[in-house]
């Protein structure tokens, strides 16, 4: 241990700790690694199952260290915090330098800078300073327009620096995470989400959070009018919408049609569109073939309630109805009861008439008609957020840009004097993308030689 | 047979695989010749490639269906090794390097194949269903691939540089007509740099679509997990060369690495239930 502590040097050590970039990269690493293992965990299922694949004492184990909601966990919640600190101080720590470069046009600096350059040009020339300065101007001001020039004892300096703005997108791109971060932190303090079931032509005025599971009372009514799903010839679903009115106060404050992808949004709150069903019918025409007597009825049959079958063959019952039964459609649950007691049940499909067939039985049971009523599924979602989440995007994307294809770039032209003519060399550098810029700078020479013949 | 996209797309996958020879050819032989034909084959089938795209687009309309063609496995496949090759054409012809291409167009050959040949994978135009009917889907879906193929491409480079670096200069012959160490590491971070940019992008325009579709832009869903996993790879990989200066060859393995984790994203992630269930 040092023996130094005074409060002093102790929070120094601590801002040394977070303006360090190998916090960063462990930082970085671990957040992946966590994230790694909360694919492999399914997370947030019921405890039974995670007993059930891990036995006991691996389930109490992982229970502790929150391996089930990883990513809502305090620890993981403490890195991000951990993380975000590491990012502010790290800027904050070399901004003031940064700002000295980009705020300050000190060519005193860039001069030393600038004569450190090993990658230089240099190329001898018939004439004097002043007639290459006339020839060279043009050229040099078309890449870099505020070019700052000097004499010097031997001759002419020319200085030249172009983008020293752009070493501000990095902190573009640093600013943009904790923007997300704080979006994000927003969203989970202010926001909620829900859902909520409506059927056709009924009202709630409130809805079920997901998390707790807890009642949560909208302040308004929220109105199914009707719904309406139309399907694709192989019977997938190709749109489904529901009209929806906002009632507050007994007056309607909205009315439209909310479909997936095109929510609607009242009082911040959005909803929507996310499944639908049919709600259980009351009652269906069944129709019964007899196979022996090849005679056909038509019964109404009201759910829950025993009726004779043809010809004293017993009674029959629709126990239950389901809205989609292994993606064939609606189905009900039907129980024969024979003569002698016997009992049988089985499903029939209300999609395909000719399904019961299969079963072989002397009655062959099919669903003629029932009443279609749909209820409508909506996700209701409120995220007070996710505006400064999406400028943290547009920030992100900016600072790329930025970063990454433009660079600060600088040159010196040095003109000498020499016996019957100039020495000119010439250097430059960029902080991103060399390569690129030193294309550039050969094609700047090539042409400087272009226009003045060449000394020996 | 009548000429459909499928069949114009299955060609394209034998043209990449010659395509690929050549380049091998001229990684061996040096001859510049084979890498005229190499370029003229790849160009021939880039081509094709974008025919065959634009037919299945069409045909999708004319089936009543009409949507772009990146809406399944199958169709996702076709793009990205469409990007891998787009990708590399342009680094062809800013570096004029062509032995990369020996380490490239196999990605884009084995893609095609994978779409074609592999009997899980259907084929058919699928009509969309309604979580798919957005204009977020293709903004979504072409940044994703910009990424992954600039990643595939990264992670050839890695590949190359360290074969190059592990073997001394002009032992071998295969080594000696590869670009040089420095150039390489430059090229690698650019397409590294360039994949960040449209991963990110992918990223978030997925989290805006999620957000218009389902209320919510991030639900830490597997895929999306996987995604961010990716980011964070090349996140390290970034920092690690910018800020401490690491050196080719540790860039070149965390490159591969990033490229295993885009892998994942893309098909390990099937296999773990979620909103994505593009592969199913
Ligand atoms: C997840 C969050 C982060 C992202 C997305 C991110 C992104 C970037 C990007 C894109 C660059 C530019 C690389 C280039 O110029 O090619 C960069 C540079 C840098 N980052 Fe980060 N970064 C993150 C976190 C951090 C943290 C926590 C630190 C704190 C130490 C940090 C420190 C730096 C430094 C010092 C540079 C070099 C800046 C320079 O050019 O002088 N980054 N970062």
């Amino acid at each position: 241990m040092q023996v130094n502590s005074s409060p002093r040097s102790l929070s120094r050590r601590v801002w040394h700790f977070f303006a360090s970039i190998k916090l960063t990269l462990v930082l970085l690493i671990v957040l992946a690694i966590t994230s790694i293992i909360g694919t492999v965990i399914p997370q947030n299922k019921a405890p039974f199952q995670y007993v059930q694949n891990y036995g006991k004492d691996l389930f109490r184990l992982f229970e502790l260290l929150d391996l089930f909601d990883i990513y809502h966990s305090w620890w993981f919640r403490l890195l991000i915090l951990l993380l975000a600190t590491n990012l502010i101080v790290c800027s904050l720590n070399r901004f003031k330098a940064t700002w000295k470069i980009v705020a300050k046009r000190d060519f005193r600096v860039s001069k030393a800078r600038l004569e450190h350059i090993k990658d230089r040009t240099v190329f001898a020339v018939d004439s004097p300073p002043d007639t290459l300065y006339r020839l060279y101007s043009g050229i040099i001001a078309k890449h870099f327009p505020h070019y700052h020039k000097e004499r010097t004892e031997t001759g002419i300096l020319i200085l030249g620096d172009r983008g020293r703005w752009t070493r501000l997108g990095v902190y573009l791109v640093h600013l943009s995470v904790i923007i997300l971060f704080v979006g994000a932190l927003i969203g989970s303090l202010f926001g909620f989400s829900g859902y909520v079931t409506i059927p056709e032509g009924g009202h709630v005025d409130h809805i079920r959070l997901e998390k707790t599971g807890k009642i949560k009372p909208l302040g308004f009514t929220v109105r199914c009018d009707d719904f309406h799903v139309s399907f694709y010839p192989s019977g997938i679903p190709k749109e489904y919408r529901s009209h929806i009115s906002i009632i507050e106060d007994g007056r309607e404050m909205v009315r439209r049609y909310v479909v997936v992808n095109d929510p609607l949004t009242y009082r911040g709150i959005k909803f929507y569109q996310s499944s639908y069903g049919l709600i259980s019918p009351d009652r269906a025409v069944v129709s019964i073939f007899d196979t022996r007597t090849q005679k056909r009825t038509h019964v109404e049959v009201p759910l829950n309630q025993s009726i004779d079958l043809p010809g004293g063959e017993g009674r029959f019952k629709l126990i239950r109805f389901v809205s989609d039964i292994h993606k064939m459609g609606p189905a009900f649950l039907v129980k024969r009861i024979g003569r002698e007691g016997s009992e049988e049940s089985f499903w029939i499909l209300a999609r395909f008439p000719r399904f019961d067939r299969m079963r072989g039985g002397r009655f062959m049971f099919s669903i003629e008609n029932y009443p279609k009523k749909y209820y409508t599924g909506l996700q209701v979602n409120k995220d007070p957020g996710v505006y400064i989440v999406y400028s943290g995007f547009v920030l992100m994307l900016t600072g790329f840009i930025i970063t990454f294809f433009m660079s600060h770039r600088q040159i010196f032209v040095q003109i000498e004097k020499e016996d019957n003519g100039s020495r000119v060399i010439l250097g430059g550098t960029a902080n991103k993308n060399k390569l690129a810029f030193d294309e550039r700078i050969e094609k700047m020479v090539s042409k400087m030689k272009e226009l003045a013949p060449q000394g020996k | 047979m009548n000429m459909n996209s499928s069949y114009m797309l299955s060609i394209v996958m034998f043209v990449y695989l010659v395509s690929t020879s050549f380049y091998v050819a001229t990684w061996v032989y040096k001859r510049t010749t084979f890498g005229m034909v190499a370029r003229i084959i790849t160009i021939t089938g880039f081509a094709c490639h974008s025919i065959g795209m634009i037919m299945r687009w069409v045909e999708s309309y004319q089936m009543g269906i009409g949507h772009a063609p990146l809406s399944n496995l199958y169709e996702s496949l076709v793009f990205f090794s469409w990007t891998i090759i787009l990708i590399y054409l342009i680094i062809e012809f800013r570096y004029k390097n062509q032995i990369v291409g020996a380490f490239v167009t196999p990605f884009a050959f084995l893609a095609m194949a994978y779409a074609s040949l592999s009997p899980n994978i259907e084929t058919r135009i699928q009509p969309l269903v309604p979580a798919l009917r957005s204009n977020w889907l293709i903004a979504h879906v072409t940044t994703c691939f910009l990424g992954y193929a600039s990643f595939a491409i990264a992670c050839g480079l890695g590949i190359i540089y360290l074969m190059k670096s592990n073997n001394p200069e002009g032992r071998s012959n295969l080594i000696t007509g590869l670009p040089r160490t420095k150039i390489l590491d430059i090229m690698m971070y650019n397409t590294v740099v360039f994949g960040f940019l449209f991963l990110t992008a992918g990223i978030i325009t997925g989290a805006v679509w999620a957000n218009s579709a389902w209320g919510s832009y991030w639900s830490w869903d597997p895929k999306e997990t996987w995604s961010l996993i990716t980011w964070l790879v090349y996140a390290v990989l970034i920092h690690a060369r910018m800020v401490r200066g690491w050196e080719g060859t540790r860039i070149a393995y965390l490159s591969i690495m990033g490229f295993v984790a885009v892998l994942f994203t893309y098909f390990g992630v099937n296999y773990i239930p979620g909103l994505h269930s593009y592969g199913q």
